[in-house]
């Protein structure tokens, strides 16, 4: 069920309520990307025999039960640390697909309730893009978050593009904020990975937040909640269910800084799931 | 004054070396250590005799993991990845040929910790590569061979043995963890009982049971080694004197009573 105070964006009024900060995703350009220019990686495969999906006859129960416990990802955002963590702030530039995977790193790490550390996503973006305000998309801050992590604020500060902070101790610090595991087609390259959208409900519904690239709204978001929005369809009808996402746009926007997609607007375009973090306490 | 050096070297392989192979599953990699121990404790020298008492043990000296490699028929390798866990540095592994198979092992100078290899594989007319994967752990010193284990711990031995409550519950993402887990009244619980940390969070955790644990995190990488082989879903509750390590009850309210049990005794 969706919350009375959600902010819901859906096919009618998307055009209005998508609006309100920088972006960043890119179509891709196959001009400069052609197909097999990106490589996979062999480290994850079989993607389908790992994620033993959660079947459709079952989601709106495992939805409710997890409404009813207050045991949603965004529940455990609200709860992890007193009051909810705030959003972060992609500042208006253009990486919110670097963003989007620190959002799941932060929210993993309120799941095992490790101590609260507020994660700098410029750090990354910059690196990858020397330091250019330019689009990306999800999967590709996710195999930066793998390799070498996020650094806390303290030693890149936030939304600060100064090199001055490319440093090995910035980078020592971004190791103890490295995904360990996820869910994510690897054996595609980085712009063709996705999950069916069971998939992504399924992960959602376990609590593993889901990096969502939407190709409408030109954004990369982190996704914390399924939500059963049409409890009155089918429960085989995709458009049954909704997702409930973190944005990047700070707490100004949205609910808290959180909103619901609905409709077509809920099926990722990209998708992958970090599902595991490093342990640490700072 | 006589310097004695004597050497113990145990092979141990740590597994089955059969390795099966078939077109719905191509790849084996079956890992075996060699264990190489050096001298004795508590070794004295009587006359021209070394002497051992009963308490003397072997002193661990080295670990090396060697990998076969067994692909099935038709199949070729495209490509072999080792990399370091979490770093994710690559390593060269040395390839040797035995009788049409393929040993793996990593260069001497391979930094202890855990490893990721991956073998990814083809074969003609089939599309889709067939990829293996193995964890390593390199240069972790397994039990030596002793004339007696050490201590078993009992159920309520404290398996963290700095002060406070502590609970650490361990599962395998990759499957799920019971739903409950995350309730709102379970984790204020956990919350209202257990100690603060160094940076004011209540000191329980659910960590995946193969997470990377860092330097910094407290007390949870020597409780995540207890851990690890424990079948998931696992829990560790500790008051610093006592505590237990055991299956995680099936039920929230069944947990809940486990914990408390211990949460009154602290």
């Amino acid at each position: 069920m969706l919350r009375a105070n959600d902010y819901v964006i859906d096919d009618a009024n998307a055009t209005e309520r998508s609006q309100g900060g920088h972006k960043g995703l890119v179509p891709r350009d196959y001009s400069k990307h052609p197909l097999g220019s990106y490589e996979g990686s062999t480290t994850f495969s079989k993607l389908n025999d790992e994620l033993t999906l959660i079947p459709w006859e079952d989601m709106p129960d495992a939805i409710a039960q997890l409404v009813a416990d207050k045991a949603q990802l965004s529940d455990i955002r609200d709860n992890a640390y007193g009051s909810p963590y705030p959003a972060l702030d992609q500042n208006g530039q253009g990486y919110c697909w670097f963003y989007s995977g620190t959002g799941a790193i932060m929210a993993m790490r309120a799941k095992a309730n490790m101590p609260y550390v507020r994660l700098s996503a410029h750090a990354g973006a910059c690196k990858i893009k020397n330091w250019n305000d330019e689009g990306g998309w999800g999967a590709q801050g996710l195999d930066f978050q793998r390799a070498n992590g996020v650094p806390s604020i303290e030693f890149w500060p936030e939304k600060s593009m100064s090199r001055n902070y490319d440093k090995p101790e910035t980078w020592a610090n971004a190791a103890l904020h490295k995904v360990t595991e996820g869910f994510i087609d690897l054996d595609q390259a980085q712009y063709d990975r996705n999950l069916s959208f069971q998939q992504v409900l399924t992960c959602l519904v376990r609590r593993i937040p889901v990096i969502g690239d939407f190709n409408w709204w030109g954004h990369s978001v982190c996704l914390l909640d399924a939500v059963d929005v049409s409890p009155g369809k089918s429960n085989r009808d995709p458009s049954r269910y909704g997702v409930r996402l973190i944005n990047s746009w700070t707490d100004n926007w949205g609910t808290n800084g959180t909103g619901v997609l609905t409709g077509s607007k809920a099926i990722p375009d990209g998708a992958t799931a970090p599902r595991a973090v490093v342990v640490s306490d700072l | 004054m006589r310097n004695w050096l004597f050497l113990l070297l145990c092979l141990t392989p740590c597994c089955n070396l059969q390795a099966q192979v078939s077109d719905n599953d191509p790849i084996s990699l079956v890992e075996s250590k060699t264990q190489t121990w050096k001298g004795f404790t508590n070794a004295k020298i009587v006359g021209d005799s070394i002497v051992f008492d009963i308490e003397a043990r072997p002193v661990f000296s080295s670990i090396s993991s060697q990998i076969l490699l067994t692909l099935a028929s038709g199949y070729e390798v495209a490509e072999i990845v080792a990399e370091s866990l979490p770093a994710l540095e690559y390593v060269d592994l040395i390839e040797t040929q035995l009788d049409g198979k393929t040993e793996l092992s990593f260069p001497p100078d391979t930094k202890p910790g855990q490893y990721r290899i991956a073998v990814k594989a083809s074969k003609k007319g089939v599309s889709r590569q067939a990829i293996k994967r193995l964890n390593v752990t390199i240069g972790k010193p397994e039990p030596g061979p002793g004339p007696e284990p050490g201590p078993t711990p009992t159920p309520d031995d404290a398996p963290i043995k700095e002060p406070g409550f502590r609970v650490l519950i361990t599962y395998e993402s990759q499957i799920g963890y019971p739903s409950w887990l995350s309730d709102r009244d379970f984790t204020d619980y956990l919350t209202a009982n257990c100690v603060a940390g160094p940076k004011g969070q209540k000191e329980w955790r659910m960590l995946d049971k193969d997470a990377v644990v860092a330097p910094n995190a407290g007390v949870w990488g020597g409780a995540m080694d207890k851990m690890r082989t424990q079948p998931v879903p696992a829990i560790l509750i500790s008051t610093g004197k006592i505590g237990t390590i055991q299956k995680l009850p099936a039920t929230k309210a069944e947990a809940i009573a486990l914990i408390k049990k211990y949460a009154e005794a602290k």
